[in-house]
């Protein structure tokens, strides 16, 4: 089985399951309550571990792991504000890549997504089905 | 016939292991981040690094910066091979159990194929992981 090449996409047309703020579909919108809890889970993301990293980035250096640098943490920063506000889904972690990016990460079963801010700022979203790449996509935001 | 010094063909049945730091939350939940098999853009040239259990305790597999504590990801070399990833015994000086993943390496790390691989290794091929084992101050 081939895996899937890079697509290049907008922000707002990434085929991510969490991506649920735009869903026109009444059986999928959330309750306010849901949309309401997910927006203050990327709060505490951004509060808590984004802006932490960034006052101390060295903190995130560890064996064969370089930290990301200070332009990095604010571009997942701004990143992550944006998909609050568009209502994505807040993930489950927030992790580096070892040569200094910042991924979010949520899973569901077998459906493992990340989106990732690499070391030079690309952002990439990276869909496992089954433990295989099912696809990835290069973003562009849309603001 | 002279004794295994780390050079010899890693077999079907050899147990690998792979060094997670705890620091980087790559295994929380119980779920393991394709993020522990992505190679350094710099320093995983010739592949990500694994150690034989034939030659390397799972302590000293785990071994890492002092004061730092670290998982293993147990993984069994015959289900790498049969998904096409040779691994191939690499040895250092002081260090026999040395071997690499040549498929995974800094040039091809997020190229489509590479990441595919790490999702498999990671979400399919690791048997279990164990830890965390801290590295002591005086390493």
């Amino acid at each position: 089985m081939r895996p899937p090449e890079y697509a290049e996409t907008m922000l707002d047309a990434v085929p991510y399951t969490g991506q649920t703020g735009v869903a026109d579909d009444d059986s999928l919108a959330l309750s306010a309550q849901e949309r309401q809890g997910n927006r203050q889970a990327w709060q505490r993301i951004i509060d808590s571990t984004l802006i932490e990293w960034g006052r101390d980035p060295a903190q995130l250096e560890d064996e064969d792991v370089t930290a990301p640098a200070g332009a990095i943490i604010d571009r997942a920063n701004e990143l992550a504000m944006i998909l609050r506000d568009e209502g994505w889904a807040p993930p489950k972690r927030v992790v580096t890549s070892p040569d200094g990016g910042v991924v979010f990460e949520r899973w569901d079963g077998p459906v493992l997504e990340q989106i990732e801010v690499t070391e030079n700022g690309e952002i990439l979203v990276t869909c496992y089905e089954h433990s295989r790449l099912a696809h990835v996509e290069r973003v562009r935001l849309t603001t | 016939m002279s004794s295994p010094d780390g050079n010899e063909p890693i077999a079907d049945d050899e147990l690998l292991y792979r060094r997670i730091p705890a620091s980087m939350s790559w295994y929380t939940e119980a779920v393991l981040s394709p993020m522990a098999f992505r190679p350094h853009g710099e320093r995983d040239v010739d592949g990500i690094s694994l150690w034989r259990a034939k030659h390397t305790s799972i302590e000293q597999a785990a071994r890492g910066r002092p004061g730092k504590q670290y998982y293993v990801a147990v993984l069994r070399a015959g289900d790498l091979m049969a998904h096409g990833m040779e691994v191939t015994a690499t040895p250092k000086q002081g260090e026999p159990g040395h071997a690499s993943l040549p498929a995974l390496n800094s040039e091809n790390r997020r190229d489509p194929a590479a990441l595919d691989l790490q999702g498999l290794l990671a979400r399919q091929l690791t048997v279990r992981v164990e830890g965390p084992f801290r590295t002591p101050d005086s390493s």
